[in-house]
């Protein structure tokens, strides 16, 4: 990596008093000794101002002048910085933090990597400029620079925990959820009353399928968290986490203050309504949520999904063949309509039609572990993630099959 | 070895859980709990032995073990068997097997045990499951025990001992891992066949594990179905019945779930597929689970069956099939519509989410308040030491039939027992006290098995044994049918339902309060329907094939033996 020297600052050469008076010539000696005292005082006197201003006045002139032009010219705001940093003999931290930034946001990835590995003590720097380069590196898709900087906030800062929970995101776009959840136990720790910690723990831990904990946490958050917004949004994870563990008491009471908290509800208030419903074996309630949904949304394939499966507890096959043939139309991958297809029809009486379904059902399934296995593995071949990415475009993972393909690193 | 095992023992400590209870209606239900524990008071000391204590994290050690139910001695009262499971290595992982107990019902309240008496005291191989039936016709009920290695055929002597006759049937073989049996007899011939579910192949390693391993690690260890000679010897027909050879049987059993009076075998498998066999003409069996709706969940996925049963939930006088199944995933409730087809029902009969973060394994479809519907149990415990979302020690749950519509759960009204945590495997039903209320027998890996007397109040009732001629002596697949609180009540003799366990053969039969007579229409396994009327409630009523009266409409064509 090219990590830019700090230049030696140009600074004038002092002069020694013996050299100066060894290189005196005849006629000066005229002078008398008082006038010769006052002279080189004067001349220390403007050499100390110059160097006043070279180190201690003029690199804070050129950080204010790059923040000034950083937006707009990074390149020529990191050459100021390059020279503050030179002019302070390289011990300029925030200028440092600064020059990394205007490199980050310059394209000049490594040598912004190189610009901070020379920072010493970076944690003492100012946790603003910090951030701001997290931020600026992160926004450059250099996650190391940004976790870097984050990580050296000290943890008495008071920005602390807006660091954190860069840090958690980071780490989560990394996929390293353990980490993020550590992050996360320390954030509520620091911020007991914040709510926001139970809601990055209450998401990792439904990230991992640790459903209960996750529940637990969103109640923590709900006990917190006073905005109606935010609130609604919590209230909306929560009776879908509850309804998928069967706690159907707690989820009614949740979802009926999200009811009572909205003004209109949302299609997807009204599917988990009717998911609700169906759990607590209000088979016609939930029809007549679903049948809300579909009235504004005819296509709405959850719905439809949903009325099929509805209309097969009710013993209408006929109907479930209708709706969950539309699902298939559009959602061929979709393993579960293909399985309650393949049930409606057999149970309508055309089972020379429903052993297709079947059988494309357990081979979404396989297809399915097989995903599971090879995302378990970790070191793919260059063969294997051609087949998990051919998986995952069968199974309707489209956009995550061409992130593979793109970048099978990640 | 007899008395306590040499497994862990001693009752969880942990706290009691406030599970919701529904409001309860009716004249049947308790003002208090269901169930009494009164394990301390019964004389039964015994816990199944895991070999957990190794800390080897084998997955040897999660399936747990079965109880038995059975009158052994012929006295009329039910005597308990206990399947003893094994101990592990500590550096190998190598299992042996520990003695299994039996104890004598001496009075319904008390037990003696008489292991060492009964010749029970050598010890099988790592032992599991056990399942009873009367392989000799002779009177006496036999046991079998399946096992980690070799499993064992144990003939009643009937003089109160046991005979090992495993080599001498046919039954030994290569070493291999079954879990669950059930009799019934598959070609129509009067003999009651075996089917024997196998597990995985894991064998003893020396690999260190963070925690216990899914079973998907393994390969499946196929199913065996063997055919009795009636000479005392069994011959290996899976191959001829068609068998498949990937299942990772937990449970099965058996029972005549399409009325064709054909023995039909359901197999609860872990994670994969379930499978449904359905009796033909001779020996084969057709295996329709995937078409008959009765393979996946609701979505069409393979779950984690454990327990399994059968019964007619909703009154409709079909058979309806059961599985409980592993953590988040709900138990499955597949309701019979007939013509060959079933769909899964959990949650138009309230019961999905039930447990639904629990590992459930032991269940029984039964009458626990005598109202003439069957109500529901499942006990739970994890698998995973570790890793599992919820701990290893869970509470179990019970519901109450709210009449064939739905189920209502009524959990902290079970007892003391309901209300703590355990790691609850195998379960077995019957009338301990004769007081014609189903208890329940419990066994568990981390405590002694746990006798729960019924205290629901006692209602009107009328207990039958059928006896098999043409038919099997133990009839499996039987149909008995009367007419109580205004309807048409179904139930089954089946064998195998639960989870590695064998439940009271005779039927337990709720009538109205004043009823003085009883007429029941038997439909046995040979295709003989025969009504035997004037039954008086209260008592029990031996009912032999042949002896009943035969109804006009059933007297036409029945097949020859």
């Amino acid at each position: 990596m090219a990590r830019p020297k700090p230049r030696p600052p140009t600074t004038p050469k002092q002069p020694t008093p013996g050299s100066f008076a060894s290189s005196q010539s005849a006629p000066l000696r005229a002078f008398a000794p008082d006038t010769w005292k006052t002279v080189a005082a004067g001349l220390l006197i403007v050499a100390s101002l110059f160097a006043v201003w070279w180190y201690a006045v003029r690199p804070p002139q050129l950080v204010r002048q790059a923040e000034a032009i950083l937006e707009r010219d990074p390149v020529q705001a990191a050459e100021l910085l390059e020279n503050a940093v030179a002019s302070s003999w390289g011990e300029y931290r925030d200028a440092e933090v600064l020059w990394a930034r205007a490199l980050v946001r310059a394209g000049r990835w490594e040598e912004a990597l190189g610009c901070w590995s020379v920072i010493q003590s970076p944690e003492l720097g100012n946790s603003r400029g910090l951030l701001a380069l997290a931020d600026d590196a992160a926004a450059a898709d250099v996650p190391l620079l940004a976790v870097l900087s984050l990580k050296a906030i000290s943890p008495h800062d008071p920005l602390r925990s807006v660091a954190i929970e860069r840090l958690i995101s980071l780490k989560q776009q990394v996929g390293d959820n353990v980490a993020a959840m550590g992050l996360a136990e320390e954030l509520a720790q620091l911020k007991p009353a914040n709510p926001i910690p139970w809601l990055m723990k209450a998401r990792l831990r439904e990230q991992a399928a640790a459903l209960p904990e996750a529940a637990a946490d969103y109640r923590e958050f709900l006990s917190r968290e006073k905005d109606p917004a935010r609130r609604a949004e919590g209230l909306r994870s929560i009776t879908r986490l509850l309804t998928a563990l069967g706690e159907r008491q707690e989820a009614r009471t949740r979802l009926d203050e999200l009811s009572r908290s909205l003004v209109t509800l949302r299609p997807e208030d009204h599917l988990q309504e009717a998911q609700l419903r169906r759990l607590e074996g209000d088979i016609k309630g939930a029809w007549t949520e679903v049948e809300l949904v579909l009235a504004s949304e005819s296509s709405n394939l959850t719905a439809l999904e949903l009325r099929g499966t509805l209309a097969m507890d009710r013993g209408d096959y006929a109907a479930a063949v209708i709706d969950l043939q539309s699902v298939i139309n559009q959602q061929p991958w979709n393993q579960g309509s293909q399985y309650k297809l393949s049930q409606a029809l057999t149970k309508a009486g055309r089972g020379d039609e429903a052993s297709g379904h079947l059988t494309e059902s357990r081979r979404l399934h396989k297809l399915s572990l097989r995903i599971l296995e090879l995302r378990a593995q970790g070191d793919l071949t260059a063969t294997e993630i051609d087949e998990l990415a051919q998986a995952l475009e069968q199974t309707g993972l489209k956009s995550a099959a061409e992130r593979l393909r793109r970048n099978p690193a990640r | 070895m007899s008395g306590p095992s040499t497994g862990t023992a001693g009752r969880s400590p942990d706290a009691t859980d406030s599970t919701q209870t529904q409001p309860l209606a009716g004249n049947h239900v308790p003002d208090g709990d269901w169930f009494e524990d009164r394990t301390s008071t019964s004389l039964v000391d015994f816990s199944y032995a895991s070999g957990r204590e190794a800390e080897r994290m084998t997955i040897l050690e999660t399936v747990g073990g079965g109880v038995a139910l059975v009158d052994f001695d012929l006295d009329t009262r039910l005597d308990l068997f206990c399947v003893g499971g094994g101990s592990i290595d500590r550096g190998t992982s190598r299992p042996s097997g520990c003695s299994c107990g039996l104890f004598r019902n001496l009075e319904g309240a008390h037990f003696r045990d008489v292991t060492a008496v009964a010749g029970l005291n050598p010890a099988t191989d790592y032992s599991h499951g056990c399942v009873c039936g009367d392989v000799n016709s002779d009177g006496f009920p036999d046991l079998f025990i399946t096992c980690y290695g070799q499993n064992c055929l144990l003939i009643n002597l009937g003089d109160g001992t046991f005979s090992d006759e495993t080599a001498a049937a046919g039954l030994k073989g290569p070493p291999t891992w079954n879990t669950a049996a059930a009799w019934g007899d598959v070609n129509r011939d009067g003999e009651l066949d075996l089917f024997v579910t196998g597990y995985v192949d894991w064998i003893p390693t020396d690999a260190k594990y963070s925690d216990v391993p899914a079973p998907q690690s393994f390969r499946a260890v196929p199913d065996q179905l063997y055919l009795n000679s009636a000479d005392g010897r069994f011959v290996d027909a899976s191959d001829e019945a068609g068998i498949r050879r990937d299942g990772m049987g937990l449970g099965v059993i058996a029972a005549d779930v399409n009325d064709d009076q054909r023995i039909d075998f359901y197999v609860a498998n872990d994670v994969v597929e379930n499978h449904l066999y359905l009796g033909t003409d001779g020996t084969a069996l057709q295996e329709v689970g995937a078409v008959a709706g009765v393979a996946f969940n609701e979505a069409g996925s393979p779950e984690g069956s454990m327990g399994v049963d059968c019964a007619d939930v909703n009154g409709d006088g079909r058979v309806d099939l059961w599985t409980t199944n592993y953590e988040m995933e709900d138990n499955s409730l597949y309701l019979n519509l007939g013509e060959g087809q079933f769909q899964h029902s959990s949650t138009a009969l309230r019961l999905a989410g039930v447990g639904r973060p629990q590992v459930k394994f032991g269940t029984g479809l039964r009458d626990f308040d005598g109202d003439g519907w069957l109500d529901l149990f499942f006990v739970n415990g994890h698998v995973r030491y570790r890793q599992g979302r919820l701990p290893f020690l869970q509470t179990s749950n019970l519901c109450r039939n709210d009449h064939g519509v739905g189920f209502n759960e009524v959990t902290s009204a079970g007892g003391t027992w309901f209300r703590a945590r355990h790691a609850a495997r195998g379960t077995a039903t019957g009338d301990l006290d004769g007081d014609g209320r189903l208890d329940l027998v419990i066994s568990s890996l981390t405590e002694p098995v746990a006798l729960l007397y019924n205290r629901c109040p006692t209602t009107n009732w009328l207990r039958v044994q059928l006896v098999g001629t043409r038919s099997p002596r133990t009839p499996i697949g039987s149909r008995v049918r009367l007419t109580a609180f205004g309807r048409e009540c179904v139930r089954t003799v089946t064998s195998g339902s639960g989870y590695l366990s064998h439940s009271e053969d005779k039927l337990l039969l709720a009538v109205e309060a004043d009823r003085a007579a009883v007429d029941l229409t038997v439909t046995w396994p040979s295709g003989l329907v025969e009504v035997f009327s004037g039954l008086a409630p209260r008592s029990e009523s031996v009912l032999v094939e042949g002896r009943g009266t035969t109804p006009p409409a059933s007297a036409a064509s029945l097949p020859e033996k």
